[in-house]
């Protein structure tokens, strides 16, 4: 049996409120810094992954909660060696409450 | 949740550990003080001469040990945006993940790294220098 496809979807204080506003989490497209797709992000890099921060190239305190859900249904792969664990959707992103795993503020 | 910008380059002659190799020497060059870590580990390498990247597919370099603890402290803040490369080599590509493309000292990088995997790269004379090292 594969191990379950998990992903990790990680905010600050007043993204987190948003996100769990309603019982289906909504992640909230929008463009992120620099030339990359408009979409919400999401990695497979958990908390314990050294340097996360500056893997995502994001401030540290934009790690301070976490979202986990199974499965990639709808996201795509980044382009590059990125793309190993960061995954974009199109638009707003949702999970349903059977994909939901956790949430809850990191060690970080 | 994703920042910085993703440099792609073709790479079609040299693989992962030479690929991260040649990132470390041209970084190097500018950064006299580079310390150079395993970005999947997060092992932080004694020296150059005593790296070996062999088996390695990622690698940062920062500009010195204060980036590199900057970076692992903050992630990404303004201040030190300009001292860090992240490089992950895969099949035929090397990726550079660089939070500041204009700062002139990673222009440089970047430039010279394209160069070195369009045209070829001086390995002898890079080999003879780095096992004297």
């Amino acid at each position: 049996m594969s191990a379950a496809i998990l992903r990790f979807h990680y905010t600050d204080k007043g993204g987190r409120n948003g996100i769990r506003a309603t019982p289906t989490w909504r992640f909230r497209s929008s463009k992120p810094p620099g030339p990359h797709p408009t979409g919400a992000y999401f990695t497979n890099l958990d908390e314990t992954t050294p340097y996360l921060a500056a893997k995502l190239c994001i401030p540290r305190r934009k790690l301070s909660h976490c979202f986990v859900f199974a499965d990639d249904r709808g996201l795509k792969q980044l382009d590059g060696g990125r793309g190993r664990y960061e995954f974009y959707s199109d638009g707003d992103y949702h999970v349903e409450t059977d994909r939901q795993t956790r949430h809850g503020e990191t060690s970080l | 949740m994703i920042g910085g910008t993703d440099i792609i380059l073709e790479n079609l002659g040299l693989d992962a550990g030479e690929a991260l190799d040649l990132v470390a020497r041209i970084a190097s060059r500018q950064w006299g003080q580079a310390v150079f870590v395993d970005a999947q580990s997060g092992r932080r390498f004694d020296s150059f001469a005593s790296a070996a990247f062999g088996s390695l597919s990622e690698l940062f370099v920062f500009r010195d040990e204060n980036a590199r603890q900057a970076w692992e402290r903050d992630g990404l803040e303004a201040g030190h945006a300009d001292t860090m490369v992240y490089a992950i080599a895969g099949d035929e590509q090397l990726t550079l993940v660089i939070a500041d493309p204009d700062a002139a000292t990673l222009r440089t990088v970047i430039a010279e790294l394209k160069d070195s995997l369009a045209f070829g790269t001086p390995r002898s004379t890079w080999q003879s220098r780095r096992s004297a090292a």
